[in-house]
């Protein structure tokens, strides 16, 4: 159910931006007890018995790469309708305004990290994640021109 | 006992979002997309809003208390989810759809939430039944908070400054009163099923007039069935 073809776009270019961010979140996945350690390091308590907490964390780290992919084709549809309401506003070509709205993505997820002193990994692949989305999008952009999708035909069809 | 408190655990996508979803949909034709972009507003607030509340975290509790901290995480939280939603709602969709942007903020809360107490327990976390219960109920203000507020984005004819300072505010104090109410049980009352239930029915009663607010204005239309 696509709503305009920059959703449309966007959907995807998110679904191929969340697999490669996962794929290599499960390379590089650390182990529940780093986790641990790494939470004592930032004095952060979890109200939860030790035991527990490691089979909590283990599973999320398992679950972590679907995370991001669901994670990431959610944000699509949001910076795919954001393209959308750039591109109708400029006069640039919808490859640029495709890379401005990556951009604002990728700024997004890494500037909060880098003023805050954030992990130096997870602004890295936080910043690979956006610029991944950034250029699929435009390569989308440009192979699937989302202007000529004929969101009249959707639409008058499924109108409220 | 794991079995049993898992069952109980699907209670909060039941409020937070079943419940919701056929309140709207009896009076607002079904709308993916905006279900989605809410919840992608959502995710854009967990990566925003925890640094924002995090950095002056050991500053505040250094020079004030507990309380104080509690009350800034609440006021961000309240004016950054506020901003986004007031945002989307303007820019994307400030016409009926809106409304199913605020539904789909608050179920993809429901759902975040939905997963990570049922990892929990899983894991072997013992939680009562009685808190996953209220906090299913909890589920449903929340949704209906998000919910209303999209409501009064779009519909109300209050300027668009004091309509952002004035839901953001009223999230914040909620926000506040949950944490100080149910987090930290400052008023002695999560102890005991029946203080849960009074804990949870202040809560109502705060969140009450703005459900009644939101009624109000589309009352009309609800009424004709459109």
């Amino acid at each position: 159910m696509v709503e305009s073809g920059y959703i449309r776009n966007g959907v995807v270019a998110g679904a191929v931006s969340g697999l490669v961010t996962a794929t290599y979140t499960y390379l590089t996945l650390p182990s529940a007890e780093e986790v641990i350690d790494a939470l004592r390091n930032q004095s952060i308590t979890v109200p939860m018995p030790e035991d527990v907490l490691e089979s909590y964390i283990g599973i999320s780290l398992m679950l972590s790469g679907l995370f991001i992919v669901i994670f990431m084709l959610v944000i699509g549809v949001l910076f795919g309708a954001v393209h959308g309401y750039i591109d109708k506003r400029s006069k640039l070509p919808t490859y640029l305004t495709a890379l401005v709205s990556g951009f604002i993505f990728t700024a997004l997820v890494t500037l909060p990290n880098i003023a805050l002193s954030g992990s130096p990994s997870k602004t890295v692949s936080n910043f690979a994640m956006g610029i991944i989305y950034a250029i699929a999008l435009a390569i989308l952009a440009i192979l699937w021109d989302p202007k000529k999708y004929r969101e009249d035909i959707y639409t008058s069809a499924n109108q409220y | 006992m794991i079995s049993t408190q898992l069952l109980y655990v699907f209670l909060i996508p039941i409020f937070g979002i079943a419940v919701p979803f056929y309140i709207v949909h009896k009076h607002v034709g079904f709308r993916f997309i905006p279900i989605v972009v809410g919840g992608s507003l959502l995710f854009i607030t967990l990566i925003i809003q925890p640094p924002l509340q995090l950095a002056p975290r050991d500053l505040l509790l250094e020079l004030f208390n507990e309380y104080v901290y509690i009350f800034y995480s609440s006021i961000i939280s309240g004016f950054i989810q506020e901003l986004l939603k007031i945002a989307a709602i303007l820019k994307l969709y400030n016409d009926v759809r809106g409304i199913w942007v605020g539904f789909g903020f608050g179920s993809f809360e429901a759902l975040l939430i939905f997963s990570n107490t049922a990892i929990a327990i899983y894991s072997g976390y013992d939680v009562d039944v009685y808190e996953i219960i209220m906090g299913s109920y909890e589920r449903l203000i929340a949704t209906g908070f998000h919910i209303s507020s999209t409501i009064i984005f779009i519909y109300s004819m209050w300027s668009i400054l004091f309509r952002y300072l004035l839901m953001s505010v009223y999230h914040a104090m909620l926000n506040f009163l949950a944490i100080i109410i149910i987090g930290k049980d400052i008023l002695s009352l999560m102890t005991t099923p029946t203080g849960l239930i009074a804990g949870y029915a202040i809560l109502t009663l705060f969140v009450a007039p703005l459900f009644f607010i939101s009624y109000r204005m589309v009352r009309s239309w609800l009424k004709a069935d459109i």
